[in-house]
């Protein structure tokens, strides 16, 4: 076995990932339904009933610091909190008057104001937060007791180490470590294959036609990959398998398709020379049309679902946090490794059945 | 016809690809299909999930590694047998 | 002085290039001319979809349908919901895209054996790719524009920004022809080329088709929003990479 130190490190940061990115729990969270009642008057008692996931309330009895914060450094906080369990509580507001939310312009134009954030910290369970948790009616003349509002001072850093609790995505969080390296994966495979591309057309030789195509192998095949997890994570989070409002999806599944055609291309030509030649020369132009598919359109196209919304191809700074981060750059290399491993192997087969079909009969 | 050209490696390999991948694409959205709102919720079935990724890991390691080796004698076989 | 003659060369290479973009551009013009059974066959490939389409759909858009017939007992009364503007811009777009494909299909497809050795000895792969492409984007454009005018009689016009609509027909068909030219040249090297055209193409211009589908959403009024601009530069862009790529990529194509 040609065993290489890559191969070590692949199989090394992929094991790091899996059982990292599997086991390290998750934060704790507010349930995205946890919240009754929806609506809260201000000028007046509020009793709100929380559910959450993955906090240790019980332990926490009688530490447990919960308020609605409806600015930056101002918060609503609770009278008092009752634990039923250790992921539910039932908490009570004297709401003073509120006449104003804090300032939602700096989180530029068109994203909602994410006041009023529910917060509920347990030294053992650590920071549980929900933004927009409740409607908060506003008092009718616009006044706001800010005497009444105790201040929000930053909590201390939860004592676990853990992977944020993000509503809607839960524990499917995890598929980032699996997801997102497929595209990334896809694309560093794509554009080995294309260099091998560019040499097959300056120098042509057998070996650089093959590597190109098994490159465009594994990357086809992580292509693949990437459209499931994305999808069965679509249907997790947005509750459906495939839809026409996300343009990321359905250019990426394009980009997919014109790989696919690379090798319908591949299998119409028959003469050798030809067919290295033309899929060498289809190859650059399909590498073209993956980072316009991949890059070009979803950077410009008004809507995504994605996180990271507009302007932001695959996630940005504050979807993801240093233990996230820790497992994701890791799995980035580690796959892509195991692209280049498939590739590898698929190589050596070609290469092979190359030389056994130049090997005399027997009869 | 040489008889190391009669095995089709490309045969094995491919069908033992296409099982892989479909077994995964039977596997995983027929988990996800009957999941309720609160699926990884319940703990004992996010450790089955964990349990049932780490086999794929470790089976698909297992594939490459013997792969590897069994290419690595192929090769050794056939471009000795050349010179 | 040698400096001055070097640029009166390149300046002169340049010159030829362009007589030979613009001979091999008049060519394929006069070839079409020719051959008008060609370009009939696609504006009767246009006219019997738009019926077929007018046909299947049942009404106009916007526009009910209420026929009566016969008195007393036998009155019979027919009538269908309008069509909505998102089916007319369906329809629209797999009109325009199989017109591309049956137009520009056999640019490259004609040109082999013997009569591609006699181009390679007038211009350089460049000019003649060029050629190509220019004449392709201008019979796409006469072919989306009638397109636009036969489907617009027969199914009605809902187009409510009319001139975002044209500029986006005139980039898109522009994009369809890159496209397709690049895509054919590369066909016409394997057999089969006809299907491996469809197998190659239709990936390709997804992004157009995209692309085009928002367009004429924001054109249609289906979409208020003012967002066409990022739109109209993903075509420009697709249409001068498109373009690039095969200015580049055929020469390997071209030699053997």
């Amino acid at each position: 076995m040609k065993f290489s130190w890559w191969k070590i490190l692949c199989v090394a940061l992929l094991a790091f990932t899996f059982t990292a990115g599997l086991l390290i729990p998750l934060g704790p969270g507010i349930l995205g339904d946890g919240v009754t009642p929806a609506v809260l008057s201000s000028a007046a008692p509020g009793q709100l009933n929380v559910r959450t996931y993955n906090t240790l309330f019980v332990r926490d009895t009688g530490r447990i610091v919960a308020r609605l914060r409806v600015s930056d450094d101002r918060a609503v906080c609770a009278r008092s909190v009752r634990v039923a369990n250790d992921n539910e509580l039932d908490i009570a507001f004297d709401i003073p008057p509120i006449g104003e939310l804090g300032d939602s312009s700096r989180f530029g134009p068109g994203m909602a104001s994410p006041f009023p954030v529910l917060e509920i910290y347990g030294p053992s369970s650590g920071l549980a937060t929900q933004e927009r948790a409740v409607v908060l009616r506003k008092s009718a003349d616009g006044y706001t007791d800010t005497a009444a509002l105790c201040e929000a001072t930053p909590f201390p850093r939860g004592p676990r180490m853990a992977f944020p609790f993000i509503n809607l995505n839960e524990e499917s969080n995890r598929n980032l470590f699996f997801h997102v390296p497929m595209w990334f994966g896809m694309t560093l495979l794509m554009l080995a294959s294309m260099v091998f591309s560019v040499r097959q057309l300056r120098v042509p030789s057998a070996r650089n036609d093959r590597w190109a195509r098994s490159l465009a192998v594994a990357g086809t095949l992580f292509g693949v990959l990437g459209l499931i997890t994305g999808s069965i994570w679509a249907r997790f989070t947005w509750g459906t398998w495939w839809t026409v409002h996300e343009v990321k999806l359905n250019a990426a599944a394009a980009a997919v398709l014109v790989y696919l055609a690379y090798f319908v291309l591949r299998g119409a030509i028959e003469d050798e020379a030809a067919k290295a030649r033309i899929s060498a020369v289809y190859s650059i132009f399909a590498f073209v049309m993956l980072i316009v598919l991949t890059f070009v359109i979803p950077r410009m196209a008004p809507e995504s679902l994605h996180p990271g919304g507009k302007g932001n191809v695959v996630f940005s700074q504050y979807d993801l946090d240093n233990t996230m981060r820790m497992v994701f750059y890791p799995a980035v290399i580690g796959w892509t490794l195991l692209g280049v491993w498939i590739a590898e192997l698929n190589a050596r087969l070609e290469r092979i059945q190359e030389a056994v079909s130049e090997f005399p009969s027997d009869r | 016809m040489h008889p190391l050209a009669q095995q089709n490696f490309m045969q094995t390999f491919l069908n033992r690809t296409v099982f892989f991948a479909l077994s995964l694409l039977i596997a995983l959205p027929a988990r996800a299909a009957d999941a309720p709102v609160d699926f990884f919720h319940f703990a004992g079935k996010f450790y089955g999930v964990v349990a049932v990724i780490g086999v794929i890991f470790v089976g698909l390691i297992a594939f490459l590694v013997w792969t590897d080796l069994k290419l690595g004698r192929l090769e050794k076989t056939v471009f000795s047998q050349k010179k | 002085m040698a400096g001055v003659q070097v640029r009166l060369c390149a300046y002169l290479r340049a010159v030829s290039e362009m007589r030979a973009i613009a001979h091999l551009f008049f060519k394929d013009l006069l070839l079409e001319l020719r051959q008008k059974y060609a370009i009939g066959g696609i504006l009767l490939y246009v006219a019997s979809t738009v019926f077929l389409v007018f046909y299947a759909v049942g009404t106009r858009v916007g526009q009910s349908t209420q026929l009566t017939t016969g008195m007393g007992p036998l009155k019979k009364t027919v009538s269908d919901v309008p069509a909505t503007a998102s089916v007319w811009a369906a329809f629209f777009w797999v009109i325009v895209l199989f017109a591309a494909v049956n137009a520009i299909a056999k640019s490259f497809v004609a040109e082999h054996g013997n009569r591609r050795l006699y181009y390679f000895t007038l211009a350089s792969p460049t000019a003649f790719v060029l050629a190509k492409m220019l004449y392709s984007a201008a019979l796409m454009t006469v072919l989306s524009v009638l397109s636009f005018a036969v489907y617009g009689v027969v199914m009605a016009n809902p187009v409510k920004e009319v001139g975002l609509f044209y500029l986006a027909l005139l980039l898109g068909g522009i994009g369809l022809a890159f496209a397709f030219t690049f895509v054919s040249a590369i066909a016409a090297k394997a057999d089969n080329s006809a299907t491996l055209m469809a197998v190659l193409g239709f990936p390709v211009v997804l992004p157009i088709l995209l692309t085009l589908v928002r367009l004429s959403k924001y054109a249609l009024h289906l979409n208020m929003d003012r967002g066409y601009v990022s739109d109209l530069l993903i075509l420009v862009s697709v249409d001068v990479l498109l373009a690039a790529c095969a200015v580049v990529l055929f020469p390997y194509l071209w030699k053997e």
